[in-house]
């Protein structure tokens, strides 16, 4: 049981850094998407916190449903 | 499981509006651009395009010759084509009822595309580790480069994840070679923790699925409306399909001197250039392979072609909607040079074109620079000083160096060489040029080229006093109205005389000759010197019994080699002299380095960075080598200053073939040229 808590705890954190990846790349994605598009760089800044204040509210997000949520059964074949 | 039903009919319902988006997507940001430029007709030889085009799409071979990159190239882009036919032949599974279990094509799709993605990620890998780590400096990293490199991979790996889900839950209903088909997904299945009832694990699987699904539209949707280089996808191909099919290096000549309502020549802004040369900015990867051939930028000077179509693709994508937004009557681009462009990156080039034989994508630099040069000589009339001479020089007396035009054909004096004015009706006219007229070094050459052909009982003239500079210097310097002013007066001469057939012993004539004195009614078969000699050993018409025991390294001109590829003629009359030990230096053929000389360089002063000829001549130096040998007039006065600026005159030389050729002839009766006779010994 010792040893499924911590392989789910790594896991969680494996799919942790998945995610932060994805969000980073989308949100990232579009801010710079933007400014490709003309957005004048004086909104740099503000955009940058925005994305950051986005990105902690869904890590925080997902880390929670993870920790709750995340399977305890080990599949097997 | 069926839980991939609702996103598959979405995406296949929804397809036809996506394609459609993307082609208003790609028309409304990039071909608008584009058409801000002038016309060009490019439609013209579309099977050969085509297949130019899928060559390079498929075969990667102007990568492929670089390892590291080459390697990388490869895993990356044919494993994303191995994953997205997997991908889309799976996609197919649903519909012919052969999911579950999963069996003939669509497992050989799921194999196909986890190998794929397997190879996709090595090649992330091998991009991490070179951009990242080994930072070669040719690599400019835009933070777009790390969200790229980011979101494939975890796209990658949430694919994996998707599947090993879906083989955990469907168990003991798998095939029994499963690992086989999947080789990835399978023994990540074997670690995956599932919730303990189907329904629950169906829902466990739908969110999987979304993880990876609503990334994956994402980094479409960021291809395509973004200015990422992922872009090079489909720009690439384009640029590479509408790539010039003209004689390589060919100018396009300025054809509105006579219209009087002309405001300016040569290009200032955007507009002026045409649309092919606007999507060529569009479609470069920034890959740098340019700048790492540049003689300009290894020398220190302010140029990299990498950097300079980099900077006007910045001005285009800035200044582009500007003036899509006015309408066209009132649109009025900004200076290109000056405010994208330091003058002094335009001014450096040499013209050698090494950037554009190892540009994956085609891209044409040369002519963006002559362009631009155009515009700031005929327009402007801000150049360097000594460039107005070299000018001044070509309009009065017809050569670079200002000597008089009556002394043209004094150097064959002495040799019985007949005019046209004498004799038209010879086969061949020498065209000698600048060099081989005014210049010492360069009389040398055609002294002995003319002896070699008069051996050879070849039927030649010349035009003597009649013959006026070629204008090669004039046109690759900007000055596109002296060199076609020089052009039709050469033309007007020769085809007074019915001439056929010319021969000249420096590239840059031999190369202008060729390919841009026909647009202005000169129509000839033009052969270079090394050509002759080549074709006059082959038939046994000249004979070398004289031994030469010299190490050679053999330096290739631009103009011969990269523009023209003549890079077998002088190899093959080297060795076929006796005695003589052929050396390649590190660069040759079509990776040759400039001697620097070429775009009108010759002529002015390189206070910046180190020069360009040493840096040659110490590559020369390096192979151990005790003599040069070359086949153009410009190379020998560089290399010939670089081996005297070197202190390596008393045991190397630089000499033409011709040159070497005749002193292996083994006729000189009478006191042959000093450097002809006096070859130091090895």
């Amino acid at each position: 049981m010792g040893t499924l808590m911590l392989f789910r705890g790594l896991a969680i954190i494996v799919e942790v850094a998945v995610l932060t990846g994805l969000i980073y790349s989308i949100v990232n994605g579009a801010r710079y998407a933007l400014f490709d598009y003309g957005l004048d760089e004086k909104y740099s800044d503000f955009i940058r916190l925005m994305v950051i204040i986005v990105v902690c509210i869904a890590l925080t997000f997902f880390a929670a449903h993870l920790i709750t949520f995340y399977p305890r059964v080990v599949g097997h074949i | 499981m069926k839980v991939f039903l609702p996103v598959i009919i979405a995406f296949l319902v929804l397809f036809a509006g996506l394609a459609a988006a993307y082609v208003k997507g790609f028309r409304w940001q990039h071909v608008r651009l584009w058409h801000l430029g002038k016309d060009e007709d490019r439609s013209d030889q579309g099977s050969v395009r085509m297949n130019e085009m899928l060559r390079v799409m498929f075969a990667n071979f102007r990568i492929g010759g670089e390892a590291y990159p080459g390697t990388m190239h490869f895993l990356i882009f044919w494993g994303a084509i191995l994953l997205f036919a997997g991908k889309i032949t799976r996609l197919f599974s649903f519909f012919t009822g052969l999911t579950n279990p999963p069996q003939g094509i669509f497992l050989a799709a799921s194999c196909v595309a986890e190998v794929g993605g397997l190879m996709l990620i090595a090649g992330g890998l091998l991009a991490v580790y070179r951009r990242y780590i080994l930072k070669p400096d040719r690599l400019e990293t835009k933070p777009d480069n790390t969200l790229i490199l980011v979101w494939g991979l975890t796209l990658i790996l949430t694919g994996y994840f998707v599947k090993a889900y879906r083989i955990t839950a469907v168990g003991a209903a798998l095939p029994p070679n499963w690992l086989f088909w999947a080789p990835v997904s399978y023994p990540l299945s074997k670690i995956a923790l599932i919730l303990p009832s189907t329904p629950l694990n169906e829902l466990l699987i739908w969110h999987r699925a979304l993880i990876h699904m609503l990334p994956a539209l994402g980094i479409f949707a960021f291809i395509m409306f973004s200015r990422t280089r992922l872009q090079h996808m489909f720009l690439s191909p384009v640029n590479i399909y509408y790539r010039s099919l003209k004689p390589k290096g060919a100018l396009d000549p300025i054809t509105n001197f006579e219209d009087e309502n002309a405001e300016s020549f040569g290009v200032k802004e955007l507009r002026e250039f045409n649309w092919k040369q606007l999507l060529d900015l569009e479609a470069c990867t920034n890959c740098g392979r340019c700048q790492d051939v540049c003689p300009a930028h290894l020398s220190g000077k302010p140029l990299s072609p990498r950097k300079l179509i980099q900077d006007m693709k910045e001005h285009l994508w800035k200044e582009g909607p500007k003036l899509l937004a006015l309408a066209p009557e009132e649109r009025e681009g900004e200076a290109i040079v000056g405010k994208s462009l330091e003058e002094h990156a335009l001014w450096a080039c040499t013209n050698c074109m090494a950037c554009q034989e190892v540009c994956p994508v085609y891209v044409e630099h040369v002519p963006k620079i002559v362009a631009l040069r155009q515009y700031k000589v005929l327009t402007e009339a801000e150049f360097a000083p000594e460039l107005q001479l070299t000018f001044r020089n070509m309009e009065n007396n017809s050569n670079p160096w200002g000597m008089g035009s009556h002394l043209r054909g004094d150097w064959a004096k002495e040799l019985g060489v007949k005019t046209l004015a004498d004799d038209p009706n010879v086969e061949y006219l020498y065209y000698v040029g600048c060099a081989g007229s005014f210049d010492d070094r360069g009389k040398k050459t055609a002294t002995a080229f003319a002896k070699i052909m008069q051996t050879a009982g070849v039927s030649f003239g010349i035009l003597g006093t009649e013959e006026g500079c070629c204008g090669d210097s004039a046109m690759r310097g900007g000055n596109e109205y002296l060199f076609q002013s020089l052009a039709q007066a050469n033309i007007e001469a020769m085809n007074g005389y019915g001439v056929k057939k010319i021969i000249a012993t420096c590239p840059h004539g031999y190369n202008i000759l060729k390919k841009e004195y026909k647009n202005f009614g000169g129509n000839f078969e033009v052969f270079h010197h090394t050509e002759i000699i080549a074709d006059l050993l082959r038939k046994g018409k000249i004979t070398l019994k004289k031994p030469v025991n010299k190490l050679f390294a053999y330096h290739d001109s631009c103009f011969l080699g990269r523009y023209n590829g003549l890079y077998e003629q002088p190899r093959e009359i080297l060795k076929a002299v006796p005695g003589l030990t052929l050396a390649e230096m590190e660069r040759n053929r079509e990776r040759s380095f400039c001697c620097g000389a070429g775009g009108g360089r010759m002529w002015m002063e390189e206070d910046i960075g180190d020069r360009i000829n040493h840096m040659r001549t110490d590559q020369a130096i390096a192979t151990g080598a005790t003599g040069v040998a070359l086949a153009c007039p410009f190379c020998l006065t560089m290399l010939s200053d670089g081996i005297k600026d070197r202190k390596k005159d008393e045991e190397m030389s630089a000499l033409d073939i011709a040159e070497i050729v005749w002193a292996a002839m083994g006729l000189e009766e009478k006191t042959p040229p000093a450097d002809v006779c006096a070859l130091p010994e090895a």
